[in-house]
């Protein structure tokens, strides 16, 4: 996958993050995207750059790579179910002390906003 | 062979052939054959070592007779004729009373329970009490009788019907002593058996075929010499003993035997019991009330003024034919089979029946309401008003169900047979009976596509005259004015067969001497049956009128040479009947041959050659496909049975080179065996081009229906499929498949195909509906699918189940007013989406405004190719997608169209489809 990563260097870095979410429910149809839609509207409201892997019954689509895990300000687990490859997340944490939010589908549909803190 | 042959030198020994044994049917077919043939003989079993008159049915059934009994029938050898009828016996014995175990197993089969199995039933149970909140005790299991969901009041009858009860002593006190007198008891009996007899009679001319077989059956017992002898044997005390002595007596004869569907007969003798005892009452006390404690179902507190479910221990076939059946919905018993005649009653009048182990269980005066719903065969007590709403969801779908049914049937058997695309179809009727003249003349049909003149044929001794065979004729002509007639001319041999033609006893007879084979040993009989048809046909016609409606059918043609010998007998038939009346020569009568031996397949350029003059062809598929298979069709092997399938794609590339043939030669083919009337090859058959479609009266509506929903391109498609499948198995799921869905799935759909045809149509929306809770909008969301053949009618409770695991789960509701039940499973064929929406906001787990109910069902059968599984979900997700955002879901708020309400849907996926994969935005 080939990720526009060039970031504007002039931009405010304290109000605009580079985030990287993932979205995951039991059945994979339904909430996943749901999930993945609602993160996405709120990043955009709050002037955040977002890109939110799905693990749903399609598979893993948008991948998050190692290039937008380096580049990542603060990773969103919105997820019903235990995360695919949580490990290559864990790495950042422990490596760079990036914060990884842990939240419900649900929380992520309906309050999407206050996830979005450093 | 037969060692009883000097004894007896008229006797028949046999293995008794009928798997259910000798009961009322087989003996009562007996005892008219019997009758029919003026003369009568002793039926013995010799593992039972009884013997019983061929007059009495009772008599017969009492010899305990099981399939695989050594038997015998035995001719009084006094009688002239009795070696003679013995004969006419062995024919009957072969034909007519052997296929009565095939006509038992086609009953069977019909009014077999196709209920649940009793894990499913458990599934349902659980559903019940986990989702709709039925406390589990009042679920009761049983053995569904007949399906069918009920929900009414109980009217509780427990008390065991019992003869003694009929109590005429109380009556009959010191004042007046009813004294013993014979002859006199006698006399009033018979009265009163002449007063039932004619009551009965009367009864049988309603509309319902099972009641009226029920009656005659009944009519028979009460002119069965035993069950006569047996009251007259019995005078001896006071007179409303008699009858209970006769009760006792059968009660005795019937309980010792083996088995239980023999056992079950008894019924009908002691509902004739009662109904005679019930008589006697009446006439004895000259009062007009009922005694009370004869036939409790027929007491005046068991006639009600509401719908109803009648709970009781047994009831007789005559006592439920007195219920209110316009208001019975349902019936609960303890002590009955399927096979019962009162079970049998209530399944032509659909009337769902269950049967519970224990039916004190429903004691007590606390039941005021019940579910019963054969379907799963479960009884609900007591439900409280939102388990009966939510049961009432399902009722009315099944009415409106078996409403659309009803009109669509109605509609179809009047109206023009046209496919999808308007190609007027032709269909005609395989006849045997002049009996079923009115039925076809309302069909609106072209005809009749055979004419089997056997029925003219059999069960005589001498073959029918010129006379009788040119009324029969002229009546099918007069009665389907301007219809095509195709009479077909003789047809026996095989396993048909005629004593007078004395045919030779053939090692292989399917292989013999059948159909125009024996028309050169029998050529007066075949000459005069074609005088006939030329006689009726030249009489029907016009002086004018070139081309006669009449036209005339060979059977079993092998070869060229044979079609000569057509051309002979015609030209003779023709002469004759010059001679013997005047013949209009112009008029001109078609003449065809049947396709049944393959060899014509490779004939057809000489048989359509001017030499021939045959002017069409039929194909009798029966034939045809065992002599294709080299397979006997009713061999009993179930093994060899799979031989003989009408889906192998060799036989209907073998179908397609005799249609290709024909119309080479500019001939007309039709066909006319039961491969005509299998709506799963309707398709392929109007693919191959046939010109005619024929078969019996009752598949019509059905073939018609469905090729109403077939377009002629498509029926191409689907046999050019067929023809480049290797397997019959694969032919035929590739056949259903279209059948239940009528949507193929394809391999290369874009998103808008999928989003206007299968995965989401219009269709499959609700708006403004009045559903109350969440049990209720997945119901109705379930069955709004069914209703648009996105599942099948078993897979519904599977389906419905699916989604209530999911919302056991967690919530689907995660906010604003939507919820999103959704599952995945295999019952699903194909994808689909289903939207509701509610006027007033329900409460759907915590979330207590929603209004707007998304159904995503995705299939994981393994028949949907990866990529088209893909694609459904795809759109499925982008939909999730779309719910998110607010401006959306404020248009699906306020649309008041399903057709607008789907536009949205489309334009916003397109919208999305638009959109570049989100990456970082």
């Amino acid at each position: 996958m080939n990720m526009n990563m060039n970031m504007n260097t002039n931009m405010n870095i304290k109000e605009s993050m580079k985030v990287v979410a993932v979205t995951a429910c039991p059945t994979g149809i339904a909430h996943t995207y749901m999930a993945a839609e609602s993160l996405t509207l709120a990043a955009k409201e709050l002037g955040h750059q977002i890109k939110v892997e799905t693990q749903g019954a399609m598979g893993v689509e948008n991948e998050i790579t190692d290039e937008d895990l380096k580049a990542a300000d603060l990773i969103i687990f919105a997820s019903d179910i235990a995360i695919d490859e949580r490990e290559r997340f864990e790495i950042q944490r422990r490596e760079r002390g990036i914060k990884i939010i842990e939240t419900s589908v649900k929380k992520a549909i309906t309050n999407p906003q206050e996830l979005f803190i450093k | 062979m037969n060692h009883h042959s000097f004894t007896f030198s008229f006797s028949f020994s046999f293995s008794f052939p009928i798997k259910n044994g000798l009961h009322a049917r087989p003996a009562s077919l007996l005892r008219e054959w019997s009758l029919k043939s003026n003369t009568s003989f002793i039926f013995k079993n010799y593992r039972t070592n009884k013997e019983a008159p061929s007059l009495s049915i009772l008599q017969m059934i009492s010899t305990d007779t099981e399939f695989n009994d050594s038997c015998a029938v035995i001719f009084d050898r006094s009688n002239v004729t009795a070696e003679k009828n013995l004969e006419l016996f062995k024919v009957f014995f072969d034909t007519e009373f052997v296929s009565l175990n095939k006509q038992e197993m086609q009953f069977q089969e019909q009014h077999s329970c196709t209920s649940n199995t009793s894990n499913t039933s458990n599934a349902w149970i659980d559903h019940l009490v986990k989702n709709i909140k039925v406390p589990r005790e009042s679920v009761l299991n049983g053995n569904t009788l007949v399906t069918g969901l009920a929900i009414a009041k109980p009217i509780l009858n427990l008390k065991k019907r019992d003869i003694h009860q009929i109590d005429f002593k109380n009556f009959f006190n010191d004042e007046y002593e009813y004294k013993y007198d014979g002859d006199n008891n006698l006399e009033i009996l018979f009265t009163i058996i002449d007063e039932l007899k004619v009551d009965l009679t009367s009864k049988i001319k309603s509309n319902n075929h099972t009641t009226d077989n029920i009656l005659k059956n009944h009519l028979n017992i009460l002119d069965d010499p035993d069950f006569l002898d047996c009251i007259k044997n019995k005078t001896k005390g006071k007179i409303w003993e008699i009858l209970i002595a006769v009760h006792w007596h059968y009660h005795h004869i019937f309980a010792k035997n083996r088995s239980s569907y023999l056992r079950e007969r008894f019924l009908d003798v002691e509902d004739i019991c009662f109904q005679l005892q019930e008589r006697l009452y009446y006439k004895l006390t000259k009062s007009n009330h009922p005694s009370p404690s004869l036939s409790p179902s027929l007491s005046p507190s068991l006639s009600p003024s509401h719908p109803y479910i009648l709970i009781t221990p047994e009831i007789t076939p005559s006592e439920f034919l007195s219920l209110n059946l316009e208001l019975l919905k349902g019936l609960v018993l303890t002590k009955t089979t399927a096979t019962s005649h009162t079970i049998i009653l209530a399944k032509s009048f659909n009337i769902p029946t269950l049967c519970i182990p224990d039916i004190f269980d429903l004691d007590g005066p606390q039941i005021i309401q019940i579910i019963l719903d054969c379907n799963r065969e479960i009884l609900i007590k007591n439900p409280n008003p939102s388990q009966i709403d939510y049961y009432n969801i399902e009722y009315n779908f099944h009415k409106e169900q078996e409403q659309i049914k009803e009109q669509t049937l109605i509609a179809n058997n009047s109206k023009v047979t046209k496919t999808k695309d308007n190609h007027t179809i032709s269909l005609m009727v395989n006849s045997s009976t002049p009996q079923e003249i009115p039925c076809i003349a309302k069909m609106n049909v072209d005809g009749v596509g055979v004419l089997r003149t056997e029925f003219l044929f059999m069960e005589r001794t001498s073959p029918p005259t010129f006379e009788e065979q040119r009324d029969i004729y002229l009546s099918y002509i007069n009665g389907l004015p301007n219809k095509t007639i195709i009479i077909r001319t003789l047809d026996v041999g095989g396993d048909k067969e005629i004593s007078y033609l004395n045919l030779p006893k053939e090692e292989n007879p399917f292989l013999g001497q059948r159909g125009f084979r024996l028309y050169k040993d029998h050529k007066e009989i075949i000459l005069t049956q074609l005088m006939a048809i030329i006689a009726a046909a030249t009489a029907a016609a016009a002086e004018t009128t070139a081309e006669s409606t009449v036209r005339i059918l060979f059977p079993m043609i092998s070869n060229f040479e044979e079609t000569l010998y057509i051309k002979e007998l015609i030209s003779i038939a023709k002469q004759r009947q010059r001679q013997r009346q005047g013949l209009n020569n112009n008029l001109k009568i078609k003449i065809g041959v049947m396709i049944e031996v393959p060899s014509l397949a490779f004939a057809m350029k000489d048989l359509c050659s001017e030499d021939a003059a045959i002017d069409f062809f039929s194909v009798g598929s029966n034939d045809l496909t065992q002599y294709f298979f080299a397979v006997d069709r009713n061999n009993s092997n179930p093994e060899l049975n799979t031989l003989y399938s009408p889906y192998n794609p060799a036989l209907l590339r073998f179908l397609k080179f005799i249609v290709d043939s024909v119309h080479l030669y500019g001939k007309e083919i039709s066909i006319c065996g039961e491969l005509a009337q299998l709506t799963s090859l309707t398709p392929i058959l109007l693919g191959m081009g046939f010109d005619k479609l024929s078969m019996s009266l009752n598949h019509i509506a059905n073939v018609k229906e469905k090729i109403s929903q077939l377009t002629i391109d498509k029926c191409q498609t689907l046999l050019s499929q067929a023809l480049n499948i290797q397997t019959a198995a694969e032919v035929k799921s590739l056949l259903d498949i279209d059948i239940n869905l009528d949507l193929k799935p394809s391999l290369n759909r874009d998103l808008d195909l999928n989003l206007n045809n299968d995965l989401f149509t219009a269709d499959l929306i609700d708006l403004n509906c009045s559903y109350q809770n969440r049990a209720e909008i997945i119901k109705a969301l379930v069955l709004l699918a069914y209703k648009n053949n996105r599942i099948e009618f078993k897979d519904i409770d599977k389906l419905e189940t699916a989604i209530w695991e999911r919302e056991n789960i967690s919530s689907t509701s995660l906010g604003f007013n939507v919820a999103i039940p959704h599952c995945r499973s295999h019952y699903i064929k194909s994808s689909f989406m289903c939207f509701l929406r509610t006027t007033n906001p329900i409460v759907w787990n915590d979330n207590p405004e929603v209004n707007m109910v998304f159904l995503l069902a995705f299939s994981d059968s393994p028949d949907l190719t990866t990529s088209n599984s893909n694609q459904h979900l795809k759109v499925l997700s982008q939909l999730s997608r779309k719910i998110i955002h607010a401006d959306f879901r404020n248009k699906l708020l306020i649309l008041q169209d399903k057709q607008q309400c789907h536009a949205l849907f489309v334009s916003q996926l397109q919208n999305q489809r638009s959109m570049a994969l989100p990456c970082f935005h």
